[in-house]
């Protein structure tokens, strides 16, 4: 056995412990002829005499008395209160229950309020219209600022539009987002601006409320009264999901 | 006990908490908070002794554990506190836990040393690091074997070992300038005595 080896065990041979006869054997031996590992084994020894002596003189050690009847009597007081404390974390498990199930409920109402009644700036109807190449606008002196509740118009008569640009929309069915807004406000038929195509447009889009100059009416052959031509009106213009405006409506 | 058989805790606690309190205060050289960490220990078995898996072990590793966990935490908290001498060897003294007392009650006068000796060595586990406190007290005061120390501490039964090793190696270190100092002094006595 060699010095490192030796270090090893000990410890284990200083405290006495259970080992192989054996190697207890070679250890003894090692620690003879080696001065500093005999010295190791003698400073284990030493402390291992100082650490059983502290053991033994504080063996009789325990705790006093008052401390076996501070348990006691904690001990009935929580015999005695055990079943109050039982009831009340019931009573906090219902209360629990009781708010998970209103919630819940809360949940729900709102969903279906949310469902069924959908805030009108941000309804969108979608539906499919007969679409062709361009909007026509029948009985435009009298059906321009049409009632929101009339049934929506559908682009019936090709008629190319003068100022718009692009290609018109094709015979396809075109989703057409209705106007969502008072009921006492009247606008025109969507018309058609830029590349209109079921394609763009079958995902529907965003609507969105600007003003422009009177002047535009003109663009998409209405009249337009030019002493009034300076003046502004409101205007939903689609946007389609690629984010380019696809068609456009006249409110009043 | 957890059914309510106050009989069966006094029975267990009588025959556990001197080993819970001797480990506190081996642990912190304090009586007032050995004792309040074993007044823990036994409420905490009370409350959560469902929690005792005999298949995890012996009810003294449980209880030693939750005293190793109470007993730091203590410590730790009451870091910066500085003990006053006299209520601390007061409450020693009552006790029963103290270098010169016990020795005092015994008489010879080649016991005193020995007490010396047993006060050094107790000073010089107290001045251990924590996690190889822990382990003297264990395995070399408490006198459990490796693998239940193991189980005290949540750790391997090698790290015991080594942290045992190690432990024991620096308590050495601490007392041989003590033991040094001792045998210079008995030479400088004799001298005298001769001269």
């Amino acid at each position: 056995m060699n010095c490192e080896e030796f270090q090893t065990i000990v410890g284990d041979l200083a405290r006495e412990q259970i080992m192989e006869v054996r190697e207890r054997t070679k250890a003894l031996v090692h620690g003879a002829s080696c001065v500093d590992c005999a010295q190791t084994l003698a400073d284990e020894r030493s402390l291992s005499v100082g650490l059983r002596s502290l053991a033994d003189r504080m063996k009789s050690l325990e705790a006093r008395p008052r401390v076996e009847a501070q348990l006691l009597a904690a001990y009935r007081n929580r015999i005695d209160f055990k079943p109050a404390l039982v009831k009340s974390h019931r009573w906090l498990y219902w209360v629990g229950a009781a708010a998970a199930v209103l919630l819940v409920v809360f949940g729900v109402v709102a969903m279906r309020g949310r469902v069924a009644s959908p805030p009108q700036e941000a309804r969108e109807i979608v539906k499919p219209v007969e679409s062709p190449k361009a909007p026509s606008v029948t009985d435009q002196s009298a059906s321009l600022f049409a009632p929101r509740d009339t049934p929506p118009r559908t682009f019936s008569n090709p008629k190319p539009r003068r100022m718009t640009t692009g290609k018109a929309p094709s015979q396809s069915t075109v989703p057409v987002v209705a106007a969502a807004s008072n009921n006492n406000e009247i606008a025109t038929d969507f018309f058609p601006v830029g590349d209109v195509s079921a394609l763009n447009l079958q995902d529907g889009g965003q609507l969105v409320r600007v003003e422009l100059p009177r002047s535009a009416l003109a663009r998409f052959g209405l009249p337009v009264n030019m002493e009034r031509a300076n003046q502004r009106v409101k205007a939903d213009v689609l946007f389609s999901a690629d984010g380019l405006a696809r068609a456009i409506r006249f409110v009043q | 006990m957890l059914a309510g058989d106050e009989e069966a805790l006094t029975t267990l606690y009588r025959r556990r908490q001197g080993s819970v309190y001797r480990f506190a205060l081996q642990m912190s050289g304090s009586p007032a908070l050995a004792e309040d960490v074993t007044q823990e220990v036994f409420m905490v078995l009370m409350r959560d002794g469902g929690n005792f898996d005999p298949a995890r072990g012996s009810l003294n590793s449980f209880l030693l554990g939750v005293a190793r966990n109470h007993v730091l935490r203590r410590l730790e908290r009451d870091r910066f506190y500085v003990p006053m001498d006299d209520d601390s060897e007061n409450e020693a003294a009552a006790n029963g836990f103290s270098a010169t007392s016990p020795f005092k009650r015994d008489g010879p006068l080649d016991d005193v040393s020995r007490a010396e000796m047993i006060e050094s060595v107790r000073k010089a586990v107290l001045s251990l690091p924590a996690r190889y406190r822990e382990v003297v007290v264990l395995c070399d005061l408490q006198e459990i074997s490796y693998a239940e120390a193991a189980g005290v501490l949540g750790c391997a039964v090698g790290t015991v070992r080594s942290r045992l090793h190690r432990g024991r190696a620096l308590l050495i270190e601490k007392l041989r300038p003590a033991r040094e100092e001792d045998s210079t002094e008995a030479d400088l006595k004799s001298a005298r005595c001769f001269a």
